[in-house]
């Protein structure tokens, strides 16, 4: 028996030496081949833009099905700013209500079919056909309606094989962005039953016609983009391979990215990027204001259905009906010390629910409430609230001042907040506690509006659209969470849907950040910078507010450690 | 080893008693009161009850008992100084089940003393900005005020006016912690007027990232764990019990039926039923024990039935049978009795069966919910700071091992000790 | 022939009674699993999304149907093979199943002959040097090993031999670029990713099955005709491998049906935590994605799984011992 044992053992044992050996290889490798590895949370949702959802997938599509025109965002005046791709140009008709786009004439699919008009026409049919159910369907919402219905191919129009003619139902900011969605392969889509399209195997391999091509998707695993030789929009990429390798742990991703395994993580905490800047000589850190807030929800309101009818009677709510109530707990709330404490640098105070990166709408004369325990008590003794019960506890016709504060699980910076506003409330004799919810339940009920309170996070979209989330008509608006309804907001929004000019709104926008400020309709936390950590031998990127791989045609590799080649936004 | 040991425990009880006297001392006197005022008759039984109280009345009464029990140690100790005593040499048996059942009484201990033991409330939360992350053994200081709101001058008498003296500092203490010296103007929340006292304090386990002591919490966190570990136990034996006994008791159908529904419920990952039903009921330290009961009481059910089975045809029972007892006296006569050391063995495994799950479920983020603090949903909020901050995780994690490794070891022993069959080791 | 014939009965019985308890549990599950707010539409609740998207898909996959409908819309699905469609992965559940199902075998494979032969190795070593300190502290490994949650041992592992240590990768099977490795190098690199996460699956299996080898090495060393041998004068080693061995492995078979079931929680979490791409972290994703079909689909191939291994275990043990009757 022994003997065996020791045959065995030292084979056992040499397999870290084995390991040793291949890692030195992995090493050396992806920088000096041109291959530029990204670490990305989960895989991605789908290969096709009619259904893709996470932010991952949005990106490698837009490689690989360009949209008509590109995107940039101008930091200076806070707009976006369009240029062609594959319209190479377009001008505005009808009183600016029509667009013609002239589309390059020369792009091909990846099976050698050209790019027409006709793939523009049907791609847009396909993102507004409920039968497709595409969650980009909103997208064609301003498009003109004939004869009071929507038909696609009379508002989008084939002229010939390289003109095409959007019809809007009228001028507004956001034309070109609505017009800039990625172009599917008509082709090969429009044989296909459309309420099959989700599920066919057509999506796990994409004919695109982008800088990049699909090389290989291993599901859970990893996606391999590599350049589209052919490609004209704009031209093949220069990178050999762009690998996005799928690593959930967020401790993984940073260490592969210290061992340059991984050159490329986004989602970077405050705290690690602060240390990554401090030790990580190779890696760069890239902090990028203005696209994420969190906020604290209060539910403004208390929907109350009536037995045996669909009526229902809507009050302000027993806690956070008013304002003034709402402006103490904004006041007990130490927002300068959560920033400081957990952002740092990467952080600010939020207010007014306008991003500052919108420059020409954002009001900077306003200032966040400030952190005032001793004012907030008084408020809240003026609102009727006293502690009368004795168990420290502030009480009004025998409501008692406590509430459940719903969290989404698995955040580790609003886990921490959530226990630091607990203890701050505490001090204003109000009890909170607090509940980690799993995050599909979360959002399908504080859409529903079950919840008291809240502490959660939004994106901005870069074109300014606030209805979703402040527009009075809570059957239209599931994500006006608070139940906020004030109608001179919602004359702002209608006025502001209909300006030509996205700058002309800029009194209008800093009205309504007044208003919100007054209501304080929720407690905004901070603005959270959006942090990417880049080996600085990836050259040529761009990330910022735009994101990081928006132009990753661009991308090409260079020794690391020397001065970068790249430039944030 | 053994008297170098009882010397750190008593010294540390010791230092315990002199730093939290006024603690303790307010814990006795409003246990004492309590106790006298309810059987007075002048107001209905319960009129004084306070569920706030129950933790300080439980440290205070562990707190004496411990204390006498050590002294007796000691004087025993000295007394029998320079006189040899013959003892036996316990055997590998013997050694491992009293470490094990010392492990667990000392854990035990720490949990039912835990408002004693903290230096500081769990869910306080210092500066955040200077006191966040620090590692293990920094200084801080610890500053304590007392609620202005001064007890109402009842003419009840002298013990009401103590029980509600005591009451007042147990429940109305604030206490604020720093990790600079009290003039630190960032301090939060500053009460009214001067402070109780204020001193300085050692982080023995270093602070987390919400600037509270981990040291606090892991022993306040040992507390829940282990009276969700016991209360869940409890509930598997008593479903489990119930289902096995009546399978063993009688044949057929009922007997399938049962079985196959166990069979089922092991059948179903335990997580999976564990999520489904806690996003459905919502979490508390009820809904988590009651979950963990139903998800663990199909181990108890099958031993259960197996030794109820294997009894009912062993000649004892047969003769009872035989001489026209009743089923009754048979079933607490006989049965029972004989079941006892299959059902605390499985018990014992279940409670370590429970703990872990608790453990499994706030590092899920799932089970109990913050502040309270768990060893679970410690080591789940570490997870988060492993390169950070290795100190948030390890030390529940090293204490949740010990008494799973102790629970197991003397299930273990238990078994061969119930069990003549079973071989020796 | 006889034993043939009994061979056959045998499985079949064995089969035909596996059936309705699977069948059991995935409608159970079926059920509890509706118990949790939300469904698949739910995860397009996206500010830029309209709500109506969710209605579209509801309809499009018969969400919005009657509980008692799915089921049998799923049932008669599954009957047909396909085990229902996964609106997460865009694909029928049995494709993505049997994509993965490989790298779960892979792992759960590894992990249980590193298990039985680690635990063999020790519980060999102990009985050769039985009540030396060295087997007295075997046995509190064995215990700490199998009492240890497993969670707990692979984040111990991970931040120990990956973030610490750097000699082990923390993620995944292959690393970047394995495809255009060489042979051994490729089965190097694989090696080195499945090191961390077998360990952690095999962790409390080694603990339990060495506990149960060398209590029944002991029991059987006891035994007259082992004396007898001894006494004969043939070598230790020959003592463990003709009498020892085999008369002790019984039991321990009859052990690893059982751990079967624990080997895939292991499973569970070890391909969470090092992000392993198989079966396990399938279905921890789908419980949160609200992925029904799929959900239903890894308890149906886990509980066909656990009692195949249970048969296989039954079967090898009367093999091994003719005096166990096939019943």
């Amino acid at each position: 028996m022994r003997p065996r044992v020791c045959l065995v053992l030292p084979l056992v044992l040499s397999i870290p030496l084995l390991g040793c050996g291949t890692k030195k290889e992995g090493e050396s490798g992806s920088l000096h081949r041109p291959v530029v590895v990204i670490a990305i949370a989960g895989d991605i949702d789908s290969f096709n833009p009619l259904f893709a959802e996470d932010i991952a997938a949005g990106e490698i599509n837009d490689l690989l099905f360009p949209a008509l025109v590109s995107s940039d965002f101008d930091l200076n005046s806070g707009k976006l700013r369009y240029g062609p791709l594959l319209a190479r140009s377009w001008e505005y008709a009808n009183q600016d209500r029509d667009i013609v786009f002239h589309l390059l004439p020369n792009a091909r699919w990846t099976d050698g079919t050209p790019v027409t008009a006709r793939d523009v026409q049907l791609t847009y049919e396909l993102y507004g056909d409920p039968d497709v159910a595409s969650v980009r369907q909103a997208a064609v919402d301003n498009l003109r309606h004939t004869g009071g219905k929507l038909d696609i191919r009379k508002s989008v129009e084939a002229k010939d094989d390289s003109t095409v003619l959007f019809h809007f139902a009228r001028a507004y900011p956001g034309q070109l962005f609505d017009a800039g969605l990625p172009i599917l392969p008509a082709h090969i889509l429009v044989n296909l039953p459309r309420k099959a399209i989700r599920t066919d195997p057509v999506n796990k391999s994409p004919v695109g016609y982008g800088p990049f091509s699909l090389a290989r998707w291993t599901p859970l695993q990893e996606i391999v983009l590599q350049p589209n030789p052919e490609s004209v929009v704009p031209y093949p990429a220069k990178l050999s391979q762009l690998i996005l390798r799928i690593i959930p742990d967020y401790r993984s991703r940073l260490s592969q990215l210290q061992s340059g395994d991984v050159d490329m993580v986004s989602g970077v905490r405050p705290d690690d990027a602060d240390k990554l800047a401090a030790d990580a000589r190779d890696v760069e850190i890239i902090s990028t204001p203005g696209r994420d807030y969190d906020f604290l929800g209060w539910n403004n309101i208390e929907i109350e259905t009536h037995a045996g009818s669909s009526s229902a009677t809507i009050r302000p709510h027993r806690l956070f009906g008013s304002s003034i109530v709402r402006k103490a707990l904004t006041m007990a709330i130490n927002r300068d010390e959560l920033v400081h404490a957990y952002l740092g640098k990467h952080g600010q105070v939020a207010f007014g629910g306008i991003s500052p990166l919108f420059r020409w709408a954002y009001d900077d004369s306003l200032r966040p409430l400030p952190f005032d325990p001793q004012g907030s008590r008084e408020l809240l003794e003026r609102e009727g609230w006293k502690d009368t019960g004795g168990d420290g506890i502030l009480v009004r016709d025998k409501v008692r001042f406590s509430f459940v504060l719903k969290v989404p699980a698995g955040d580790q910076l609003r886990t921490v907040v959530a226990a630091a506003v607990q203890q701050q409330l505490k001090q204003v004799k109000i009890d909170m506690k607090i509940e980690q919810v799993e995050r599909a339940t979360f959002w399908q009920e504080v859409t529903t509006r079950k919840y008291d309170a809240w502490l959660a996070g939004f994106s901005v979209p870069l074109q300014m659209q606030l209805d979703d989330l402040w527009g009075s008509d809570l059957a239209k608006y599931p994500f006006n969470l608070t139940g906020f309804r004030n109608a001179r907001v919602d004359s702002i929004l209608a006025a502001a849907r209909n300006l030509k000019s996205e700058t002309d709104g800029a009194a209008l926008w800093k009205e309504f950040q007044r208003i919100v400020h007054e209501e304080q309709p929720c407690t905004f936390l901070y603005w959270i910078n959006s942090i990417v950590a880049v080996n600085r031998g990836v050259r040529g990127t761009r990330i910022g507010v735009l994101g990081t791989m928006h132009n990753a045609w661009e991308w090409h590799v260079g020794p690391a450690g020397q001065a970068d080649a790249s430039t944030s936004q | 080893m053994k008297r170098t040991l009882r010397i750190l425990v008593v010294s540390i009880v010791a230092l315990v008693s002199m730093v939290h006297y006024r603690l303790i001392l307010a814990s006795l006197v409003s246990l004492a009161a309590w106790c006298v005022l309810e059987t007075g008759h002048r107001a209905p039984f319960g009129t004084y009850w306070n569920p706030a109280l129950v933790e300080y009345w439980v440290a205070g009464t562990v707190w004496i008992v411990t204390a006498l029990w050590l002294l007796r140690s000691v004087i025993v100790s000295v007394r029998n100084r320079g006189k040899e005593i013959v003892r036996e040499v316990p055997s590998a048996i013997t050694r491992a089940r009293v470490s094990s059942t010392g492990i667990f009484g000392l854990v035990v201990f720490v949990a039912a003393a835990s408002p004693f033991l903290t230096l500081i409330d769990p869910n306080i939360q210092g500066n955040l900005v200077t006191t966040r992350l620090l590692p293990p053994l920094s200084t801080g200081y610890v500053r304590e005020f007392l609620d202005p709101g001064s007890p109402d001058p009842d003419t009840a008498g002298p013990i009401h006016r103590a029980f509600t003296e005591a009451n007042h500092y147990l429940l109305h203490r604030t206490v604020l912690l720093s990790r600079n010296p009290p003039a630190d103007p960032a301090a939060v929340g500053q009460p009214a007027g001067a402070a109780l006292r204020e001193f300085r304090t050692i982080f023995l386990f270093g602070t987390d990232d919400n600037a509270r002591d981990v040291f606090s919490r892991v022993v306040a966190g040992t507390r829940v764990s282990l009276g969700i570990g016991i209360s869940a136990a409890l509930g598997a034996l008593l479903l489990g019990g119930a289902v096995g006994f009546s399978a063993g008791l009688s044949r057929g159908v009922l007997d399938g039926v049962l079985m196959r529904l166990t069979d089922l419920f092991l059948a179903i990952p335990s997580l999976f039923l564990v999520i489904g039903i806690l996003a459905f009921v919502g979490q508390s330290i009820t809904t988590v024990v009651v979950v963990l009961s139903l998800s663990g009481w199909m181990g108890i059910a099958r031993v259960v039935r197996a030794e109820v089975v294997s009894l009912r045809e062993r000649e004892f029972i047969l003769a009872a049978r035989l001489l026209r007892v009743s089923t009754w006296k048979i079933i607490t006569r006989h049965l029972l009795p004989n079941l006892r050391p299959v059902i605390v063995t499985a018990t014992v495994l279940q409670f370590a069966n429970a703990v872990l799950g608790e453990a499994s479920l706030g590092f899920l983020g799932l089970g109990i919910q913050p502040p309270t603090a768990t060893w679970g949903n410690i080591m789940g909020e570490a997870t988060g700071y492993l390169a950070s901050a290795w100190w948030i995780g390890v030390f529940p994690g090293i204490l949740l091992a010990v008494v799973l490794v102790a629970a197991h070891s003397m299930g273990g022993n238990l078994a061969v000790e119930g069990n003549p069959d079973a071989p020796e080791k | 022939m006889g034993t043939a014939l009994s061979l056959v009965k045998f499985l079949t019985r064995r089969v035909l009674h596996a059936i309705p308890m699977i069948f059991g549990l995935v409608t159970l599950v079926f059920f509890v699993s509706r118990l949790l707010p939300g469904d698949q539409a739910s995860l397009f609740i996206s500010p830029g999304i309209p709500p109506r998207v969710a209605e579209q898909l509801r309809a499009q996959f018969g969400l919005d149907r009657s509980l008692w409908d799915q089921y049998l819309a799923w049932l008669s699905s599954t009957l047909r093979g396909e085990l229902g469609y996964s609106v997460a992965h865009n694909a029928p559940v049995r494709d993505v199943l049997l994509h993965v199902f490989p790298n779960t075998l892979l792992l759960g494979g590894t992990a249980l002959v590193v298990e039985c032969f680690l635990a063999f190795v020790l519980a060999a070593l102990a009985i050769r040097y039985v009540g030396s300190w060295f087997d007295r502290s075997l046995s509190n490994l064995t215990l700490v090993a199998y009492s240890l949650p497993s969670f707990w041992v692979g984040i111990l592992l991970l931040s120990l031999f990956s973030f610490s240590l750097g000699i082990f990768p923390s993620s995944q099977m292959h690393a970047v670029g394995a495809e255009q490795m060489g042979g051994l190098t490729a089965f190097g690199d694989l090696l080195k990713h499945l090191a961390l996460p077998a360990l952690t699956v095999a962790a409390p299996g080694i603990g339990a099955i060495a506990r149960y080898l060398r209590t029944s090495m002991t029991e059987t060393m006891r035994q007259d005709h082992v004396a007898a041998a001894i006494g004969m004068g043939l070598s230790r080693g020959r003592v463990f491998r003709s009498y020892i061995l085999p008369n002790s492995l019984g039991p321990v078979i009859s052990v690893l049906g059982v751990e079967i079931g624990v080997l895939l929680t292991g499973v569970l979490v070890s391909e969470t935590l090092f992000a392993w791409p198989g079966m396990g972290r399938l279905a921890v994703m789908a419980i949160f994605s609200r992925d029904y079909p799929m959900i239903l689909g890894c308890t149906l191939s886990g509980g066909a799984l656990v009692v195949a291994a249970n048969i296989l275990a039954d079967f090898l043990r009367a093999w091994l011992d003719p005096r166990i009757r096939l019943t």
